[in-house]
């Protein structure tokens, strides 16, 4: 008896052990594999303040839009309501297709849109970067930033 | 003879483990890379807005970047200024800091990164874009989430 257990220990192999090693890298592997496809980066809306850009002497006046955001998230375009107000219509798409709409009525007639966010202030920041996330989808640029909404 | 091509004598394929772990370490490196190098390093009391329109946001640009935290305390009803982990009370008091940050890197143009809660109102966006403008910067991104976090 005492005999077989010493000859056991002697035979136990301590050298690298492949298939364990594989199991492992393998589970590690897993787990990046699907933190990848959950990774949240971020993005940024980038945007000069008014009057720092010097102007050219030619600059044609570009067509004004105004977006307006009240306290519960329903966006106006030039003082008509578009889309529903926040969660429902997040992606805002009514607005984006008007926006891309505007967008290719100014580049055929050769000027430039123009957009005026006067967001309300109690509307929530969530919903300004809803409609600056729409002006990006349809191209336009020139976004400025007012306190309180017009009268 | 047959053992070159990963076979056995009777010519029956054989599975290689060397070459697979190969292929797995790689793998596993390829993952870990893309996961760490673009997770997002944001203040964790704040929920970014999501905008996956926006531009990813560089990471050249960071050197040159002032990053504004916002955070909003829903059950106060205050808003926190953090200007790179440094806590403002009074939103104005980050002017002069702002300006001193500016005058630490002359020549370059820095840019203040505003990273606000998501159920900010606008008007606290509003005070903050116009104290970066007080300390004289002309450059301003508005940071948003690429996607929803997963939870």
């Amino acid at each position: 008896m005492k005999k077989h257990r010493r000859k056991e220990s002697s035979e136990v192999n301590l050298g690298f052990q492949i298939a364990p090693m594989v199991d492992v890298v393998f589970v590690i592997m897993l787990f990046f594999m699907v933190l990848a496809g959950a990774v949240q980066t971020e993005n940024t809306h980038n945007t000069k303040l008014p009057g720092t850009i010097p102007a050219k002497e030619d600059t044609p006046t570009p067509d004004e839009i105004a977006i307006r955001i009240e306290d519960d998230g329903q966006v106006f375009l030039n003082d008509e309501p578009v889309d529903r107000p926040a969660p429902a219509d997040k992606t805002l798409p009514e607005l984006a297709k008007n926006l891309v709409d505007l967008h290719n009525i100014s580049v055929a007639a050769n000027s430039e849109v123009m957009v005026t966010i006067y967001a309300n202030e109690l509307a929530r920041y969530e919903r300004v970067i809803d409609v600056l996330d729409a002006l990006t989808r349809s191209k336009i640029g020139n976004v400025t930033f007012q306190a309180v909404a017009p009268e | 003879m047959a053992s070159g091509g990963g076979g056995t004598e009777s010519g029956e394929p054989e599975f290689q483990i060397a070459p697979m772990v190969d292929v797995l370490l790689v793998l596993l490196i390829f993952f870990m890379c893309i996961t760490t190098a673009e997770i997002l390093k944001v203040d964790s009391s704040i929920t970014l807005p999501v905008s996956a329109s926006a531009k990813p946001h560089d990471p050249k640009m960071s050197k040159q970047e002032v990053a504004i935290n916002v955070r909003w305390d829903a059950k106060a009803s205050k808003a926190a200024f953090l200007v790179e982990d440094k806590e403002f009370k009074v939103p104005a008091e980050m002017v002069s800091y702002l300006i001193s940050r500016r005058e630490d890197k002359p020549g370059t143009n820095l840019r203040a990164l505003i990273r606000g809660d998501r159920e900010l109102p606008a008007a606290e966006i509003q005070k903050v874009m116009d104290i970066i403008g007080m300390a004289g910067y002309t450059d301003i991104a508005f940071s948003a989430a690429s996607k929803e976090k997963s939870k």
